[in-house]
């Protein structure tokens, strides 16, 4: 039933991008033809490419397309959109996944002993660099790193990508920058959750009474105190990774990266619309998908979500 | 005429200051505002070593590898890859506007300029084994006509090509034309391989077969291309480079920053002289050298409607402007410079007398009087082309403008396409910014499709008949003093109808790594690629 919720979602907003480029001024015919193209042929080639059909016809056209897989052919770079977005799709789900899995291995072990430990020296810093990290926007986070690690020390290249397949070793060089910047904001807000959720699961019942058992205090946080905490932590990662997908290609941008981000930045001012529409219906259906999945994991983790939905 | 610039000192607290505030902006397109720092000079001009894999950044993305797709034969777009791929029939030198060989042995007319005979080399094959002759490049331009695209397109149409043995072409022009090999080697360098085209009409635009350095081996579109060289390539010894890669990378200060941490060499040749993005280059070790051209930072005004149909209203815009200012703030540096005259000192067509009017705030203000006396307020839409360049431009237009009565100015900023379609397609607008800047190492055929009626160019809609009797008689004879004469006629007329405002001097700049050495590029900036390469440690 799920599922069928992702009708709807795509529909409006593959409606919404395609009219918002309709309404944009300047046409694909313009870009094509470039300066001293006169408005006869201008005409021409805009009817040509069929795009002085009414809007609606152009997207129910596209829609009859995409219902059987085929997503239309980039006007900008002649390649079908299926394609293109093929070959971008990895590079901006490898980012977002990388960065996720940066800011998981960050947080959570930090705010486990920070949050066991309320007033430590491990509390005070940690919570010191996440206000820091929370309050810097990510393109000024992107220029220190490149500056510090790309230029001064030479380590992770500036820019550029290199395919898992064709070099493991380069690919994860090449994307660990990028995913390092989207990773710390989300780390950080990470760390704020799960510490506030460690700080209430220690005080319950269950958790002294294993302390008094004897148990070390390593143990009962990692067997008793981390998966009562992670309840939050897994619906702000959803929210995340939605963030993150939409942050990636932000990133793309400044580094450069062959992804979704940097093919929609490319497609907007050529107003390529199949490749707009394309990219647009991967991200809703990527973020409804995630959505889905991370309401799934929520009820395995608490069975108390089982009962009350099934109630 | 031309610079050259390196340093090699590093400073931390400049250049990451520069870092974060140009990076700050990357997402906007924008750098900011500093100082030029020129330090020693470096030879770019030393013979490159056989050998080497060289990375080019590019700043937009590949549209179409065929010539019959290409508009705007830019530096920095589709032309610098496809010179790799097919070499330059002929070029046109970025300084002095001469004509040189490279593909073609020679291009010359009959004496009244309306048949021209183009000559090839013997032995010359495109990289699939087919021959280089007049045939092809008969059938070239026939496939450019055909399309429409490209900006030669439709005077191709008015030609009558005859082959006339196997390496001579003849081409008779319905207008005399003693300078038809400037506009071949300015805007049609590119010869196609006739058998790959019709094994492949489709997919030729993404598969190119040319007689060029090299062929392209690997393209994955919006990101690079690979090239390698091209085993058959007519001149021995050449290309000096192993390989080549073409890499985009939108943002100017990532280019600089991609440049400067190795990933790559030197970024495509460009119009930018954004000073910010030079000091920033410089503080990180890198070299630049820039040529300087005759024109300049250009923006139209509408002579076919009001305000600017009529002259006082243009004059106006003159007299009420520091053009030195103004280009101060476009390029973000107090010490560049307005244009004077039309044509730069060393010139041949140079006239120190026949300059751009003075600033003069009173009498601007007499003229704006007047217009709104008669009925004629100069309210002016200015439609902005995005970019950092050109909005300090219209914002200092604006600003300054504010201070005079009877005036006023409303920016609206578009991006590239939405703005073509206003100012190029639609003519609505009253001024506007040309992208990047006007430049024409010789008046033909820059000169000419600027301001000759119903030109290529020609955007602001003038139309004079001295003018246009001026270029058309400078056309049509190869003599140096007939043609000084003319131009100078074209100049003081230009003074006197004040078409559009010309502000800086236009420049190609080459941003590098110092030790790439050996480039060359004709009049738009677009490389030649056979001797570049990199220096001797």
């Amino acid at each position: 039933m799920r599922l069928l919720r992702l009708i709807p979602v795509m529909v409006l907003i593959t409606l919404l991008a395609t009219a918002a480029v309709d309404f944009m001024p300047g046409s694909p015919a313009v870009a094509m033809l470039g300066n001293e193209a006169t408005a006869e042929q201008v005409a021409a080639l805009t009817a040509q490419m069929g795009l002085d059909q009414p809007l609606i016809v152009r997207y129910m056209d596209w829609v009859a397309g995409a219902a059987q897989g085929n997503l239309g052919t980039s006007i900008r770079l002649d390649l079908p959109v299926a394609d293109v977005i093929a070959q971008r799709l990895p590079v901006t789900i490898e980012l977002t996944l990388l960065a996720l899995l940066i800011a998981l291995l960050l947080s959570v072990p930090t705010a486990l002993v920070a949050g066991a430990n309320v007033g430590g020296w491990v509390d005070r810093v940690a919570s010191t660099i996440s206000s820091a990290l929370i309050s810097l926007p990510s393109f000024a986070a992107a220029v220190i790193l490149i500056y510090v690690l790309s230029i001064r020390i030479q380590v992770f290249p500036v820019s550029g990508w290199v395919p898992f397949s064709q070099d493991p070793l380069s690919n994860l060089q090449h994307a660990f920058l990028p995913a390092l910047v989207l990773g710390l904001m989300e780390a950080a807000i990470f760390y704020r959750v799960l510490r506030s959720d460690v700080i209430a699961t220690v005080r319950e019942t269950f958790v002294l009474a294993a302390r008094a058992r004897g148990m070390s205090k390593s143990y009962v946080l990692l067997r008793h105190v981390l998966r009562p905490s992670l309840f939050s932590l897994i619906t702000i990662t959803g929210l995340a990774l939605g963030r993150l997908l939409g942050g990636a290609m932000i990133v793309e941008v400044l580094f450069a990266l062959p992804g979704l981000g940097s093919v929609l930045l490319q497609s907007v001012p050529s107003r390529d619309i199949p490749v707009i529409q394309g990219v647009v219906l991967v991200i809703a259906v990527v973020y409804v998908l995630v959505n889905i999945a991370v309401d799934l994991i929520y009820s395995a983790v608490d069975p108390r979500v089982r009962v009350r939905s099934s109630a | 005429m031309m610079s050259h610039r390196i340093t090699q000192r590093r400073r931390w607290l400049p250049v990451l200051a520069a870092t974060i505030a140009s990076g700050a902006l990357v997402l906007s397109g924008c750098t900011n505002g500093a100082t030029a720092d020129p330090s020693e000079p470096s030879d770019h001009t030393r013979e490159a070593e056989s050998g080497g894999d060289l990375t080019m950044l590019m700043y937009v993305p590949t549209r179409s590898f065929d010539p019959a797709d290409d508009n705007t034969m830019a530096s920095t777009g589709d032309a610098t890859r496809m010179s790799a791929i097919y070499d330059l029939l002929l070029t046109l030198d970025p300084v002095t506007g001469e004509v040189r060989p490279q593909l073609a042995e020679s291009m010359t007319p009959n004496d009244d300029g309306s048949v021209w005979t183009i000559e090839l080399r013997e032995g010359v094959e495109f990289s699939d084994g087919t021959p280089l002759d007049a045939e092809a490049v008969k059938f070239t331009y026939e496939h450019i006509a055909e399309k429409g695209i490209a900006s030669q397109a439709r005077a191709i149409e008015s030609w009558n090509m005859e082959v006339t043995s196997p390496l001579t072409l003849q081409i008779s022009i319905p207008n005399a034309n003693m300078h038809l090999d400037r506009t071949v080697a300015d805007s049609l360098p590119f010869i196609v391989s006739p058998s790959a085209v019709k094994a492949d009409p489709e997919g030729f635009s993404r598969a190119p077969v040319g007689a060029g350095p090299f062929e392209l081996s690997e393209y994955v579109p919006d990101d690079y291309e690979v090239y390698t060289v091209n085993e058959s390539y007519w001149q021995e010894g050449l290309p000096k480079l192993d390989s080549l890669r073409l890499e985009l990378v939108p943002d100017a200060a990532q280019r600089i920053n991609t440049i400067a941490s190795g990933a790559a060499h030197v970024q495509a040749p460009s119009a930018d002289a954004d000073a910010a993005l030079l000091e920033n280059a410089v503080s990180q070790g890198l070299s630049y050298f820039e040529v300087e051209q005759n024109g300049g930072g250009w923006i139209y005004m509408n002579n076919e409607r009001p305000p600017f149909d009529d002259e006082r209203a243009r004059r106006a815009m003159y007299l009420a402007l520091d053009r030195t200012e103004l280009t101060q703030v476009a390029l973000g540096s107090p010490e560049a410079t307005a244009i004077e005259t039309l044509f730069v000192a060393d010139s041949q067509y140079h006239e120190a007398d026949v300059r751009f009017p003075d600033p003069d705030p009173e009498e601007a203000q007499r003229l704006f009087d007047e217009l709104a006396a008669d009925g004629k307020p100069v309210d002016i839409s200015y439609i902005n082309i995005a970019g950092e360049v050109n909005s300090r431009a219209a914002q200092f237009i604006q600003a300054k403008l504010a201070e005079f009565e009877n005036v006023s100015v409303e920016i609206e900023t578009l991006d590239v396409t939405a703005g073509r379609e206003r100012v190029f397609v639609d003519r609505d607008y009253d001024m506007s910014p040309y992208p990047g800047a006007y430049k024409f190492p010789d008046p033909e055929p820059g000169l000419y499709n600027l301001l000759a009626t119903d030109a290529l160019w020609n955007t602001t809609g003038y139309s004079n008949t001295e003018v246009d009797a001026a270029l058309a008689a400078a056309r049509a004879t190869s003599d140096p003093e007939e043609r000084r004469e003319q131009y100078r006629v074209v100049q003081e007329r230009f003074m006197e109808d004040l078409p559009g405002l010309f502000t800086f001097t236009p420049t190609i700049t080459v941003i590098a790594e110092p030790s790439v050495t050996g480039m060359t590029y004709n009049a738009r900036g677009v490389v030649s690629w056979p001797e570049v390469g990199f220096a001797a440690e």
